[in-house]
C-alpha cells in the first residue's frame, strides 16, 4: 500500500482516501463475503470499515500498517454483521439430495454444501482465523496480531475450526443432503 | 476420514470460490459519507460501535414514515382523527418484501411476521433493508443506504444511546405514549413536540428526532443507540433525521421510521416522504 496516500489521508485528503478506498476495497470486501457468507450483509461490513477506517485513520501510528490495520477494523465490522444474521436467516430445511459422493472429497458440491454449512456453525471469530490464514495465507503470528490475539489463541482457534470443519466433511457417512428455501 | 492435509487443501480451494470484487455503489455511498464523518483526531481512544449504516439508515427512514403518512392520509380521505377503523385483510396481490435486496418499483405488503397489515408504494431503485420479523423497512438506493422507511414492533428504548448493549428493560410500557415519552428522553437528540396525527386512519403520535452532529459519546464509533426490537438494537448516524410515527393496530405498537442524513437533498427527502404517504393499514 502506498503509505504516502495512507499519510495524506491521515491528514484529511479524501481524494487521497478514495485512492485508498479503491485499492483496497476488492480485498476486504472478499474478506467479509468469505467470513459472513452473505453478499448484503459482506457490502455493510465492508463499507462500515472504510468508513471506520477513514475516521480512525489518524490515529493509525504506522501507515506501513496499513493493510493488517484495515483487517482488524473489517473483522470488527464483521462482528456486529454477523450478530445482525442471527436476526435474519431464512427458514431452511433438509431434503434428501440426488448428487452423487465422490470419494476424492476434494472440489465436489457435496463438499462445498459440507463446508458452507460446517463453516456457518462457526462463531465469528474462528472463521477470521480461518480466512486470514488460509484465504490470504497470512501466517498465524501475523493473524494474531491483526486480530489483537495471542499467537497461541490464533492456533487454538484455527485447530478448533479446522476441526469442525474436518468433521462437517467427515459426517458424509449419513445420506447426503442439501438446503432448500421453505 | 479426511487428513490434515485434505481439509487444508479442500478448504483452501473453497474459499477461493466467490466474489471478490466491491460494487462501486459501496464505494460510492463511503465516499459520499466522507464529508459528515469526521475524522478522530491522533490520541482519541476508539472503540467499535456496532451499527451498521444499513441498520441506521432503515432506523432513521423509518422513524419518519407513520405520521407524514398519516397526517396526508387522513386529511385526503375526510378520516376522524381518534376513532380507529377495523383493519381488513390485506390483498394478497401484493407481492410480500422478502430479503431480495433490490426491489422492481410497485406496492408491496409487509411480512405477516410484523403483527400488522401494511402496504406501501416502493418507488423505483428501492431495495429490502428489513432485519428480521419485527423490522421491516426498504431503503433508498441497493445493499448501503442512508435513507429509508421502515416499520418496528419496539421492545425496548435505550437509555444511554452510547451503549448499545443496556437496555431500560421493563421501564419501558406498553403503550404508544410510553415509547414516544421514552424516545424524547434519548440522551443528546433533539425532538420536536408529539402532535396527535393518523396513518391511513388510526390514531398516531407524529415527532421528528435529531441526532447530534458531534460525538458525544467519549468512545463511540458509527452511531448512536436508540431503539431496540427483541432480536437487535438499532441506532442512527450523526446528524440523521428520523420522522416518526407511533400507532397501535390490532393492539401492536409500531414506529414507522422516516430516516435520512443530514447530507440529504431535497429529491431525496420527496421521495422518502411519498413512500411514507403511501402506507395503508389493513386495506
Amino acid at each position: 500500500m502506498d503509505t504516502d496516500l495512507v499519510i495524506r489521508a491521515q491528514h484529511g485528503d479524501e481524494e487521497a482516501f478514495a485512492s485508498l478506498a479503491l485499492a483496497s476495497g476488492d480485498r476486504l470486501h472478499a474478506v467479509a463475503h468469505r467470513i459472513l457468507r452473505d453478499l448484503h450483509l459482506a457490502e455493510d461490513a465492508t463499507q462500515q470499515a472504510l468508513l471506520a477506517i477513514w475516521r480512525d485513520l489518524p490515529q493509525l501510528r504506522d501507515p506501513a500498517r496499513f493493510d493488517a490495520w484495515s483487517y482488524r477494523l473489517l473483522v470488527r465490522a464483521c462482528y456486529a454483521e454477523g450478530r445482525r444474521e442471527r436476526s435474519w436467516t431464512p427458514h431452511l430445511r433438509l431434503l434428501p439430495s440426488d448428487e452423487p459422493m465422490h470419494a476424492d472429497g476434494s472440489g465436489t458440491v457435496i463438499d462445498r454444501d459440507q463446508l458452507e454449512r460446517g463453516f456457518r456453525r462457526l462463531s465469528i471469530d474462528h472463521r477470521a482465523v480461518v480466512v486470514l490464514h488460509h484465504y490470504l495465507d497470512l501466517p498465524l503470528e501475523r493473524v494474531a496480531d491483526v486480530l489483537g490475539i495471542p499467537p497461541g489463541t490464533a492456533r487454538s482457534r484455527l485447530h478448533h475450526a479446522m476441526r469442525g470443519l474436518r468433521a462437517a466433511l467427515d459426517a458424509d457417512a449419513r445420506p447426503p443432503a442439501r438446503e432448500v428455501a421453505q | 476420514m479426511s487428513t490434515h492435509r485434505d481439509i487444508d487443501r479442500i478448504v483452501r480451494s473453497w474459499l477461493e470460490e466467490g466474489v471478490t470484487a466491491l460494487p462501486d455503489r459501496v464505494l460510492d455511498v463511503v465516499l459520499d459519507e466522507l464529508p459528515a464523518t469526521r475524522q478522530r483526531a491522533l490520541g482519541r481512544i476508539g472503540r467499535w460501535f456496532p451499527v451498521s449504516l444499513r441498520f441506521a439508515a432503515a432506523t432513521l427512514g423509518a422513524a419518519v414514515t407513520v405520521a407524514l403518512g398519516v397526517g396526508l392520509l387522513g386529511s385526503v380521505s375526510g378520516i376522524h382523527l381518534g376513532s380507529a377503523p377495523e383493519t381488513s385483510a390485506l390483498p394478497t396481490s401484493y407481492p410480500v418484501l422478502t430479503h431480495e435486496s433490490d426491489l422492481p418499483a410497485g406496492r408491496y405488503a409487509v411480512p405477516d411476521t410484523l403483527g400488522v397489515p401494511i402496504t406501501l408504494q416502493v418507488p423505483a431503485g428501492w431495495s429490502n433493508c428489513s432485519h428480521g420479523a419485527e423490522e421491516v423497512g426498504v431503503c433508498r438506493g441497493a445493499g448501503t443506504v442512508s435513507a429509508g422507511v421502515t416499520f418496528l414492533v419496539v421492545a425496548d428504548v435505550l437509555e444511554d444511546p452510547c451503549e448499545h448493549t443496556a437496555r431500560s428493560g421493563p421501564s419501558l410500557g406498553p403503550g404508544v405514549d410510553d415509547l414516544v415519552q421514552a424516545i424524547i428522553k434519548l440522551d443528546g437528540f433533539t425532538s420536536t413536540e408529539p402532535e396527535a396525527t393518523t396513518v391511513d386512519g388510526y390514531p398516531a403520535q407524529r415527532l421528528t428526532v435529531k441526532a447530534p452532529t458531534q460525538y458525544v459519546c467519549t468512545d463511540s464509533g458509527d452511531g448512536l443507540g436508540t431503539w431496540a426490537t427483541r432480536s437487535r438494537v438499532n441506532g442512527v448516524g450523526l446528524g440523521e433525521t428520523n420522522e416518526l410515527r407511533v400507532l397501535e393496530v390490532n393492539g401492536v405498537r409500531v414506529l414507522i421510521a422516516a430516516a435520512y442524513p443530514s447530507t440529504a437533498g431535497q429529491a431525496t427527502q420527496d421521495e422518502i416522504r411519498d413512500v411514507l404517504d403511501s402506507v395503508r393499514v389493513g386495506r
